[in-house]
């Protein structure tokens, strides 16, 4: 029995003796885990601090007698969220209470290095406290408020425009589309810049195939940066060489949100107060939001002079040199007097005189962009009225051309789209061009060389210029026609639709 | 993921690709050989190419689809068919270079004396060779968008209204030298181009056939209104007299800012020769891609392109081109009539042997 009692004695002693071994073996090994770990994150903050260098807004600061290390970029914080936030209670709190100190929604672990280094480009601060390292979100970035477009006016509508931060011009649109069903994608491009694109679309209502595709081909993207949404519709489009700007791009909430409404999709870059929406067609750029904020006819009135602007920029300057040059006869006998005195003392044939005044033209506008409002202005006064009237004075160009030019120069001002008014004014040179070589049938053959281009372009594997070409009567009330709200379908147009179908 | 030829856009494609330069000499040609009140002729003659164009429908169906080149190829060998392939794209070729020559021609001698007519041609074939390289299916979406740009001109013969007389017209009909057989081949010329239409089997939605119809009949309606409006404008013998009286009819027009359209009217015509040009090309290099179909399109493309290109350079004077032009068009005839009979004579045989089979099998 003695011997039971000693056996069993000896079993329950070498259990605890093992127990012991284990809890030792255990607090040994995490001991050394810890410690490893310890030296994982002083590495990463070392790491941390060197991949940076000797960057001047960089800060790092110890606490808690060198136990807790926080290093941020002071370019891209918010000094005040940062004192009130992290400075404050890290000077009074210990390692062991830091998870609960801080803001839940701020506060994220976070022990990739990689990671920890995009965090504090992104405006966070990076801790490291004992074996972990943390991103707590101060961001702060400079940015300019929301103010009117500068490039598209609207007169009677909404007056805000997008600006340069994502953030802001996200919730630009999402207090349009208050609804769950308006997605997103993120996407980076740009190899140092990792610029931040965001697609988005309505679910339900945009097609996913063409969403995928967008994705696919921004993924695809192989450059150090993109500036801009201009510079990054260029590189994804479908044709890089056609002068014709093929993505519609804007400024403005309202046209976002009605393009998000018809079925398309819209991409935001971080940085660049232009989005990008696509399927886009050639009419597109010819639509205002001025259009739906005043009656009907009016709307359609405004939009069919837009599209006689269009040709008024392509052809008139070009009709004048033909018919200066070779047509005579098609001038009526009252006009063709007051002409050939006007141009009776000019010493150049009309194709020079006309190619003068329009590349006056062209600098006086160029010229009137790049400067100040002001002086933008009254360059306009001297170039428009000084330059022209000493011009015909001098004998340099006639009458006539001035008001040809002058006129075609405004029509090319009357698209709303700015990208497709500069395009259509450099073509307009082409039409010159050939004009001044072959006459009318040279301006037939330039008009042919467009329209045939125009109809191959596509965007996104959508045609360029539906819904004319390929026809799709229905929409050309909205295309071509402000047709009233009750005729107006609703949703995704039926091209779009219909193209597909016909597609498939 | 195919895409195909809306019923729309054949109508348009019909319409343009109707000889359109026919149009400014057509009121003559009706005088000259129909006499008094010509412009009734042109109904006989739509007659006529509707007849033609059944067939074509009718090969479609029967064929349930198949192309023109599967249908022949199931009976005939491909070898017997090459000579009449052959010559089906000559024509085609030589119609195409000629329609522009003569184009270029009639544009020199009227408006344009001192220029070179190679620099014309050379912009025509530029342009047609952009127009085919991206296929039927971009062509069809330019040629749209181009016949927009041409109907406008229609709106200018509103302003010859007030010098308009019923009274010029006259109680005979078809009296005056006349010469039936030669004037329906004239007349039917300008109907030509719609033979092409027999390729677009593969490419088309289905219902498509009732879209040649509507092609058909739209250049029908411009032949027949211009031609009416110039029997009521012109007396007869001042028909007779004038190569091209509808030029001559223009030449009336007079807006505020313009006068004397005709050559506006005349340049514009140039995408309707554009279409015209391209289409047949198209229509030949179908027919080489299908004798050859290891050679990628754009060869047959330059092939033909140059051929079209050394035809039209050889020529020297628009005599020179409506003589080759004349024969071109009576070949032409000659196909639009015989490939659709061909075809559907073989589909007939296709037909009999199959329910021969059935039979047998009973």
């Amino acid at each position: 029995m003695g011997r039971l009692r000693a056996i069993v004695k000896k079993m329950v002693f070498q259990e605890k003796t093992d127990s012991n071994h284990i809890n030792n073996k255990h607090h040994l090994s995490s001991n050394k885990q810890a410690s490893n770990e310890k030296s994982i994150t002083k590495a990463t903050y070392q790491k941390t601090l060197s991949d940076f260098g000797d960057s001047f807004d960089l800060v790092h600061r110890s606490f808690n007698h060198d136990e807790i290390h926080i290093v941020y970029l002071n370019s891209l914080v918010d000094s005040n969220t940062l004192e009130w936030e992290i400075l404050s209670p890290l000077r009074e709190m210990s390692i062991h209470n830091l998870e609960q100190s801080f803001q839940q929604s701020l506060f994220k672990q976070e022990n990739n290095h990689e990671k920890v280094i995009k965090g504090i480009l992104d405006g966070n601060v990076s801790m490291f406290a004992g074996e972990n390292s943390y991103l707590i979100n101060v961001a702060g970035l400079e940015e300019r408020s929301i103010s009117q477009s500068e490039t598209e006016s609207v007169i009677n509508g909404p007056h805000d425009s997008f600006n340069e931060a994502l953030k802001t011009n996200v919730s630009l649109i999402r207090r349009r589309v208050r609804s769950p069903r308006l997605k997103m994608i993120q996407l980076s491009v740009g190899e140092i810049s990792k610029t931040k694109v965001l697609l988005i679309y309505i679910e339900g209502i945009a097609k996913m195939d063409i969403v995928n595709q967008l994705k696919e081909r921004i993924q695809s993207v192989k450059v150090d940066s993109i500036p801009d949404s201009n510079v990054l519709i260029q590189i994804i489009d479908d044709y890089q060489y056609s002068p014709f700007p093929q993505f519609y791009t804007t400024e403005r909430p309202d046209v976002a949100v009605a393009k998000l409404y018809s079925g398309k999709i819209i991409g935001l870059t971080d940085d660049s107060p232009n989005i990008f929406c696509t399927p886009s067609s050639f009419f597109d750029f010819f639509k205002s939001p001025d259009d739906y904020n005043q009656r009907w006819i009016l709307g359609t009135g405004v939009r069919i002079l837009r599209y006689l602007a269009l040709f008024i920029t392509l052809i008139l300057t070009a009709f004048y040199v033909s018919i200066c040059t070779y047509h005579f006869e098609m001038i009526p006998q009252s006009l063709l007097q007051s002409i050939m005195q006007s141009r009776s003392r000019v010493p150049f044939p009309p194709i020079i005189e006309a190619i003068f005044l329009e590349i006056v033209i062209e600098l006086l506008r160029e010229a009137g962009a790049r400067l100040p409002t002001k002086i933008g202005q009254t360059i306009g006064i001297v170039g428009g009225i000084v330059i022209g009237q000493a011009a015909v004075e001098a004998g340099i160009t006639s009458n006539i051309l001035i008001i040809v030019v002058a006129v075609s120069a405004i029509a090319s001002f009357i698209v709303p789209s700015y990208i497709m008014s500069s395009s259509i004014r450099i073509v307009r040179f082409l039409f010159i061009l050939m004009a001044g070589f072959m006459g009318n049938i040279g301006i037939f053959f330039a008009l042919g060389i467009i329209i045939i281009h125009l109809t191959g372009l596509t965007n996104l594997s959508s045609p360029y210029f539906m819904p004319i070409s390929p026809t799709f009567l229905k929409d050309w009330m909205e295309s071509i026609i402000r047709g009233p709200f009750n005729i107006i379908k609703k949703g995704q147009p039926s091209m779009q639709n219909d193209f597909e179908k016909e597609r498939s | 993921m195919k895409e195909r030829l809306h019923p729309l856009q054949i109508s348009i494609l019909i319409y343009m690709i109707q000889n359109g330069l026919v149009l400014y000499s057509l009121p003559r040609l009706v005088a000259e050989n129909f006499g008094t009140n010509g412009w009734l002729s042109i109904i006989f003659i739509f007659v006529f190419v509707n007849i033609n164009i059944m067939m074509i429908a009718i090969i479609y169906k029967l064929g349930k689809g198949r192309s023109m080149f599967e249908i022949i190829e199931v009976t005939v060998p491909k070898w017997v068919m090459v000579p009449f392939y052959l010559f089906i794209i000559g024509v085609w070729i030589g119609l195409a270079s000629m329609i522009m020559s003569a184009y270029i021609y009639i544009y020199k001698m009227m408006f344009f004396p001192a220029l070179p007519a190679s620099l014309f041609i050379m912009f025509f074939i530029f342009l047609s060779f952009q127009l085919l390289r991206g296929g039927i299916y971009k062509m069809a979406k330019a040629i749209v968008v181009l016949c927009a740009i041409l109907q406008p001109m229609i709106f200018l013969l509103f302003y010859l209204i007030p010098e308009f007389e019923f009274a010029r017209y006259t109680t005979f009909i078809f009296k005056g030298e006349t010469d039936f057989f030669k004037g329906a081949l004239d007349v039917y010329s300008a109907f030509l181009g719609f033979e092409v239409s027999i390729l677009f089997f593969p490419m088309v939605e289905k219902k498509w056939t009732k879209a040649l119809f509507i092609g058909n009949f739209l250049s029908t309606m411009v032949y027949f209104i211009i031609t009416f409006i110039c029997f009521g404008f012109f007396s007869f013998a001042q028909i007779l007299n004038d190569i091209f009286p509808v030029m001559t009819l223009f030449e009336y027009t007079e807006v505020a800012f313009l006068t004397r359209a005709e050559n506006l009217c005349f340049s514009v015509l140039a995408f309707k020769i554009l279409s015209i040009m391209a289409l047949y090309f198209w229509g030949a290099q179908q027919i080489l891609g299908n004798m050859i179909k290891s050679i990628k399109p754009d060869f047959w493309l330059f092939i033909i392109l140059t051929c079209g290109l050394i035809l039209a350079l050889i020529q020297d004077s628009l005599v020179d081109v409506e003589k080759w032009l004349k024969w071109l068009s009576y070949c032409g005839i000659g196909i639009a009539w015989a490939l659709p009979i061909f075809v559907l004579c073989i589909l007939f045989i296709q037909i009999l042997r199959n329910h021969k089979g059935i039979n047998n099998a009973k």
